[in-house]
């Protein structure tokens, strides 16, 4: 099964922060921000790193900060 | 000023005792070495029974880095944590990772506490890599550790935290993680 834009990230090494969330059944809720790509991917994997590893659900992750911060900033004219 | 398209000067020096005087006293001296190349080396290469180098700062735009800060600068960092329960007498993994692809990945320091309000009479936490417990420490709450000598790990090797609780009375979450640098190799 080809890998998801998620586990090319994980494998790839194309991020600086990953926090896990270990779940009841042995899965893991796993978000990875930082590197080159300015989104962050949230994923559920069951069995990460294993032989079976599978990814349950993948969400994109929006970049930049939040609308209002974004508006505040260029209000401010110190936009990103 | 002249252009020279294919020029080579070698020094090449042979003697006992040689001496490259570069004395320059001035009010403003610039010394550009721009060097453009798909690949550049630049070797210096001493061999010295003594060898005094001293690199002077005097300009506030100077900046140094150690190896830990330099990667950071180059987004080269990570830091991963993780969380989980673990049941009274026994352990869990918080965090793990795989190091990626065409790294090799340097461990700069790793921690875990309890973060509820629990009352444990032993708590231990083991970074590992691959199946071998690397680092062991333990306390009532929690414990952190920043290695003066790094850990090395390579591409595919998983490296990870466990932690561990004694006479909590229950399942208790716990927080961990480990961090360090990976550097790019081919």
């Amino acid at each position: 099964m080809p890998l998801t834009p998620g586990q090319r990230r994980l494998y790839g090494g194309g991020y600086n922060y990953m926090a896990q969330a270990r779940q009841p059944d042995g899965s893991v809720v796993i978000i990875v921000t930082g590197g080159k790509l300015p989104i962050g991917h949230l994923m559920h994997v069951r069995d990460l790193w294993g032989e079976h590893e599978e990814v349950l659900y993948e969400e994109v992750l929006p970049p930049g900060p939040p609308p209002w911060i974004q508006d505040r900033l260029e209000e401010a004219g110190r936009g990103p | 000023m002249a252009d020279y398209p294919d020029w080579t000067r070698l020094f090449q020096l042979a003697g006992t005792e040689i001496t490259i005087p570069i004395n320059i006293e001035t009010s403003d001296v610039t010394i550009p070495i721009s060097i453009v190349a798909a690949t550049a080396t630049v070797d210096v290469n001493l061999a010295a029974q003594v060898a005094n180098i001293t690199f002077e700062f005097a300009d506030q735009s100077v900046a140094v880095f150690d190896a830990a800060k330099w990667f950071a600068h180059e987004a080269a960092q990570f830091f991963v944590t993780g969380s989980d329960d673990v049941g009274d007498n026994s352990t869990a993994v918080l965090a793990t990772r795989a190091v990626p692809g065409n790294r090799v990945s340097y461990i700069a320091g790793y921690g875990f506490g309890l973060i509820e309000a629990a009352t444990p009479n032993a708590v231990h936490g083991y970074l590992y890599i691959d199946e071998a417990v690397i680092i062991t420490s333990g306390s009532h709450r929690g414990s952190g550790f920043i290695f003066d000598t790094p850990l090395r790990a390579t591409a595919g090797q998983v490296v990870g935290v466990w932690a561990g609780q004694w006479g909590s009375g229950g399942a208790f979450r716990y927080r961990g993680g480990f961090w360090g640098y990976d550097e790019v190799v081919e």
